[in-house]
This record gives structure tokens, sequence and C-alpha cells, in this order.
């Protein structure tokens, strides 16, 4: 049994391609009931949002379901299979584990650290496993991977340090204003740099934009676009009083802002806490206007330091959350180990109570006098010489299982407690590996040659170093 | 004795510790450095908790009578507060400046006036209720005096264009204007109280109003500066940097008037 992924994203396919094969809210449940109904895939999640779609599945075999499903893709993009081939990514095992783990955290994200994700990803889980397409091995999965993502926004800073240079201006009039509802932000100039910053104003809640420009009319186009209010050029005077927030990115070749104007403006504005941001080369605003009592003006050159310190600490929170990627990757591993001991536990301990049984049935012959709370007492005690008698073995089976990192030692253990192949298939009915099984074949024979595998024991109470379950190698 | 004396030597080892870590957090974060600071502060929390406890075991009243008891008072506050702010209100770094001033205050309290002069007079509660609001509003004035000194640094590096990580963490200058003025808000009207307490305990111990003793006068006058600060604030809304400075000057004249001034006063203890 193998895990995997199949899909594109924004880094590997162009928006064209990824609008094809990209799947509907519509057509996802027809979709999952078409993976559902193939003996290739044994569980699926379809997550397809606009900047990727991805096929997370357990399938039988690695090469049939790698094929399976590229050719899904292939045949929903209508392209040819060597073009698609190249735009997408196959993942197995870990990989496709801690992807998965990266995509939840945002740091997969187009822009590192955005937290709509993770919702998506729940979303898809959900919908996947209403319409039964998972099982057991993908509810873990996503169950951790979101967890993951959780932790990713509650404990680090992951999305909080914007990388471009109109964002990184946003932020820093947020560490002026707090928040930046209430404020006004005065545009100067109508070009791409504008547009773009006051997308980023707009999304920060800022309460009022005004745009100023020399023609008029593109001053109008953008702020229609943003909701805002176009100012003539000649009245820039007027409104710069009203703006907290004034960002200047025109190509004037002199100062549109000197600091007598900056001055007046203070003034009249009776020396509320103003900024000015200056993305234009040559510079719009002459920089004494930030000797200015609470006047705040920063040009290019200080916003690219924003934005070095932002990737920095980006770097240092993306180092974290792989951290917590790792130990949740571990944690994974440790729960399919785990989950390979299960039948072998659920055996040993039908075993022990069928022992119990039988002792208990041959009292009640040989003492047919007993009453009812003699009896009670009995099932009790031989009950709990049961119970006293399995809790090691069957905690060193669970620690056995994740230190060897699968299911090495269940014929050991099956031969020490004269359980046979049979006692432990019927008690898999329940498991994820009655499915398939991982591929790795147990160790089979007498148990003096089991015992010998021993001696390929990883150090025992070292888990942190024990290999993973090899579904995910 | 002897057991407080060494939970007060032990608390200020593990607080100055603490305050270490937290500084190094910032400068090189670190998860367990953090959670060690945390699990340091709340050792201290308890120690405090622990000192206060045998004090009032020892005088068999609520300990506020000495000017050590209102001190381990009014630190165990701010611990207090500023864990409570940290867990519920994430304003960052404020854990490390609170506790900046937490400290100072324990020092000082640990090792210049632990054997300083009780008060005798108490007439009933009314006593303890002017220490208790006058600590309330101590409490509060020193979160204001915090939140201004995290202003102050926050504008300076916005000023040098220093993008550091004191940058990246602190709060912005609105909210950390904000909680000044908010802490202030509770402090003004506890200092109130306590004057009024004050000035009903002085009627009924010496029958007299204390017109010219100089503690009341200067604390009078401190209210009136942090009245000042309240009118002035709520006219010109944030960012007056003046009032900034005016809220730290406050909080020194508040510090002098407990330490120096309560010196010459006829009514209150003597460090």
């Amino acid at each position: 049994m193998h895990i995997m992924v199949v899909g594109l994203n924004h880094t590997t396919a162009p928006v064209e391609v990824r609008e094809r094969v990209a799947i509907s809210d519509v057509e996802l449940d027809d979709v999952l009931a078409q993976f559902r109904h193939t003996r290739t895939v044994l569980e699926c999640v379809v997550l397809s949002t606009c900047n990727r779609t991805e096929l997370y599945a357990v399938v039988n075999s690695e090469r049939a379901g790698e094929d399976f499903l590229v050719r899904f893709l292939v045949d929903r993009a209508g392209l040819d299979m060597d073009t698609l081939k190249r735009q997408l990514y196959v993942k197995t095992g870990q990989s496709a584990v801690t992807h998965l783990m990266r995509v939840a955290s945002g740091l997969d994200s187009m822009v590192v650290g955005e937290t709509q994700i993770l919702g998506q990803v729940r979303s898809a889980f959900l919908a996947a496993a209403d319409a039964g397409a998972t099982g057991a091995l993908l509810n873990q999965l996503f169950r951790l991977a979101v967890h993951v993502g959780k932790r990713a926004q509650s404990e680090t800073s992951i999305g909080q340090h914007p990388v471009s240079v109109s964002y990184a201006a946003v932020q820093l009039a947020k560490k002026v204003f707090g928040e930046l509802g209430g404020r006004t932000a005065l545009l100067i100039g109508a070009g791409s740099i504008s547009r773009l910053t006051a997308q980023h104003l707009k999304a920060a809640g800022i309460e009022r934009l005004l745009v100023v420009n020399r023609t008029f009319e593109r001053a109008q186009q953008l702020a229609d676009e943003f909701g805002g209010t176009a100012v003539e050029w000649d009245r820039m005077v007027d409104v710069l009083s009203a703006a907290d927030i004034v960002v200047s990115a025109t190509r004037h070749p002199g100062y549109v802002i000197p600091s007598t104007l900056a001055e007046q403006a203070m003034l009249a504005r009776n020396h509320r806490p103003t900024m000015y941001i200056d993305l234009a080369v040559p510079r719009d605003i002459h920089p004494d206007a930030g000797h200015l009592r609470n006047a705040y003006v920063y040009d290019i050159d200080d916003l690219e330091g924003v934005v070095a310190a932002n990737l920095a600490e980006r770097e240092r929170q993306a180092a974290i959350v792989e951290k917590l990627i790792a130990a949740s990757l571990r944690e994974y591993s440790q729960w399919l180990c785990e989950q390979e001991v299960v039948p072998l536990i659920s055996a040993v301990r039908a075993k022990g109570e069928a022992i119990q049984t039988s002792v208990m049935e041959s009292l009640k012959r040989k003492l047919p006098n007993l009453s009812e709370r003699e009896v009670e007492l009995l099932h009790k005690h031989t009950m709990s010489i049961v119970n006293q008698l399995l809790r090691d073995p069957v905690l060193a089976m669970k620690e056995l299982a994740t230190e060897a990192g699968g299911a090495k030692y269940v014929p050991l253990f099956a031969e020490l407690f004269g359980l046979t192949r049979e006692d432990l298939k019927r008690y898999s009915k329940e498991s994820w590996q009655t499915a398939g099984g991982h591929g790795e074949e147990h160790v089979s024979g007498g148990l003096v040659e089991i015992a010998k595998s021993l001696g390929l024991l990883p150090r025992s109470g070292d888990v942190g170093s024990a290999p993973l379950h090899p579904v995910l190698r | 004795m002897w057991v407080s004396r060494v939970i007060l030597d032990g608390l200020v080892v593990v607080y100055a510790l603490s305050l270490v870590l937290l500084f190094i957090d910032v400068v090189q974060p670190r998860r367990t450095v953090n959670r060690t600071a945390l699990v340091l502060l709340f050792l201290v929390f308890v120690a405090e908790t622990a000192v206060l406890l045998v004090r009032l075991r020892i005088s068999g009243s609520v300990p506020v009578y000495t000017p050590f008891d209102v001190m381990m008072l009014v630190s165990w506050l701010i611990l207090l507060v500023a864990l409570v702010v940290n867990a519920f209100f994430r304003i960052d770094l404020v854990l490390f400046f609170a506790n900046t001033v937490g400290f100072a205050i324990v020092v000082f309290d640990a090792f210049a006036a632990p054997n300083a002069s009780m008060y005798q007079a108490r007439e009933g509660d009314i006593l303890a209720m002017h220490i208790a609001s006058a600590v309330i509003s101590y409490t509060a004035f020193a979160f204001a005096f915090v939140f201004a000194v995290m202003y102050l640094v926050q504008e300076r590096f916005l000023r040098e264009k220093q993008w550091n990580r004191w940058y990246i963490r602190l709060p912005s200058l609105e909210r950390l204007d904000t909680y000044g003025f908010r802490s202030i808000v509770v402090g003004f009207p506890s200092l109130l109280i306590s004057i009024m307490l004050g000035v009903i305990w002085g009627q009924l111990t010496l029958h007299r109003f204390l017109l010219f003793d100089p503690k009341p006068i200067v604390t009078c006058g401190l209210w009136v500066m942090y009245g000042i600060y309240l009118v002035l604030r709520m006219r010109h809304g944030f960012g007056a940097q003046r009032l900034i400075w005016w809220n730290v000057v406050c909080f020194a004249l508040l510090v002098v008037n407990f330490v120096v001034v309560g010196n010459f006063s006829v009514v209150h203890p003597k460090f």
C-alpha cells in the first residue's frame, strides 16, 4: 500500500492548464465516486483551489496508481501525456505526506503563510470523507495535516512578514497606526505601483482612499476600481492635510512634496502622525519632511530594508514550521506502526479471554455449588490474571512496532503466543492492512529464525532515530 | 523569618534569570527559551505569593501595612497582570518590559526596605483600603509607564529605520498609546479613592485634615498631572508624543513621591 499525491500548482503549471484540470465543487462528488469504484485507488482526497489541483490517494500499487491518476488529469486537461507530465509532480510516501503538511501550513502557497489554504484542505478532506472516499490512513493523515496547519498559524507568525515593497509599506503604516480602519490614505500617481498599493491598503481595511494624478482620468479610473475618490492635481495641497498615509509613486523629476508643503500639511492637521511613503525614483518627497514632529518618511531603500528583515524573519518562522512537520511525520509513522500490531494485540487478548472463559466453565462444572457472587469474584480475578499477564507484552508489541518501523516482529509475537496467520487475519478485518498490505514481507519460519532477525533491531528507547513505517519510505 | 529571606533571595535570582531568558528570546528567539522564561516567571509569581502569605501569617492581617509589603504587592500585581495580558491579549514584549519594572521593585524591596516601620492606627479597614487602592493605582501607572517606554522604543526604531527583531515584535504606536491611556484611566480614579480614604483616615485618627503634609500634597499634584494627561489625550487623540513624555515624568514623580517624599511625611512610614 502506498500514499501518493499527483498534482500541479502555480509554480509548475500556468493558469491555462490549472483552470482545465481544476475540479469544481459540483463535479467533486462524481470524481470521488469515480475513484471509489476503481481497484487501484483505495482512498482519495481531491484538493482543488485556484493555485493547485492535487489528488491525494492511497493506492495498491505505486506504478498502477500513478498511471491511473496521471491519466485522469491528462484526460481533464485535454493535453498529451508528455506535455502535462512536465507540469505535474508525483510524490509518494514520506515526500507526499510532507508535501500535504507543507501545503496545509501555507509553506507551499504563492503568498507564504496565507491561512486560506488550511480551510481549503479541511474542506477537501471533509468532502472526501462524506463521500466515503477516505479510510483510516487518509483520515489520520489529514487530521494531522490540519493540526500542523493550525499550529503553524497559532505558534508562528509565518504569514505576517510581507516581502513585496508595496505590501511592506502597508505593514509599516500598521506599525504606526495599528489597524487602518478609520484612516485616510492619499495615493499620488496612478500607475501600477499605486494600483498594487491601493490593493494592499484596501485589503488592510483603509477607510478612505484619495487618488491624485496629473491626468485626472487615470486617477478617476484607479479611484473607481477601489471605491476611492479622485482629486485634481491642483487640489493636492488641500487634501494632503487630510491624509494619515501618503504614498507617492510618480515619474515627476523633482520633489512633488517639498518639505515646506509637508510642514504646512502637518501644521494644518495639528501634527497628528502622518506617514509619507515614497516609492518613486527620483524621489517625490523631500527627505527633510522626516524631521517634522510626528512625520514618518520612508523611501524605496527603507522599504527594501523592511523587506529584507521580513525575509529573514519568514525564513526563521519557516524553519519552525518545518520542525513541526517533521514531528508530525514521525507521529504519523508511529501511528501506522501501532496499527500494524492492532490485529496481533486483538488476537492475543482474544486468546487470553478464551482461556479465561474455558477455565471458568471448567470451574463451574467442578464446583457446581458456587453462588452467583462467588462466580462473579472468580471471573473478576481470573480476568485480572489475564490482563496483568498481557499488559507488558502488549506494551512491548507497540514499542517494538514503533522502533522497528513496521510489523517486522508481529510473526515473532504471534509465534510466542501460538497464534496462526488465520488468527491474525480474523482480527485484521477492521484494519487498513486488509486493503492490501504495505508490501513488506513478514518474516516467516520458526521462532529461532525469527529471533535471529532481532539483531537488526535498532537501539531500544531511541524512538527519534527509528525508521519510518514502510508506507512512508 | 529566615524562610522568607531565602524565598526572597531565591526569587530575585530566578526573576533575573527569567528576564535574561526573555531578552535572549527577543534577540535569538527559541521556543524552549521562551517557555523556560515563562515557567521561571510563574515560579517567581508563586514565590511572591508565598512571601505575601508568610507576611500575612506573621502579621495576622493583610500584608499592606509596611512599605515592604506595599512594594511586594505592587510587583506581584504587575507580574500577575503581565502574565494574564501575555496569555489572553498577546501584546508582544509586554512581559519583558513590565517585568523589568517588576524586577526593579523586587530588588529594591528585597535589599532596601524590609525593616521599615509599620502603620499602627488602622481604623478598621479604612487604612487597608487606602493602601490597596493606592497599590492598584501604582500598578496601573506602572503599566502606563511601561507602555510609554515601549512606545518611545518603537518610535525610535521607526524614526531611525532600524528593522530589527524589537521593531518586528513591538506593537504599533497607536496600540501602545491606547494601552497607556487605558492604564491611566484605571489608575486615575483609584488614586482619587486612595486620597479620599487617606483624608478620612486622617480625620478619624488625628481629627484634622492633613493639608500641609508633603505626601498628600505631592500626591494631589500627581493626580492633577495625570488628569491633565487624560484631558489632553482625549482632546488630541493618538500621537501626541509630548504626552508620552509627560506620562514618563508623572511616573518618575510617583516613584519620588513614594520613596523620598514619604520620608518627610508625618503620617506615612519611612524607609
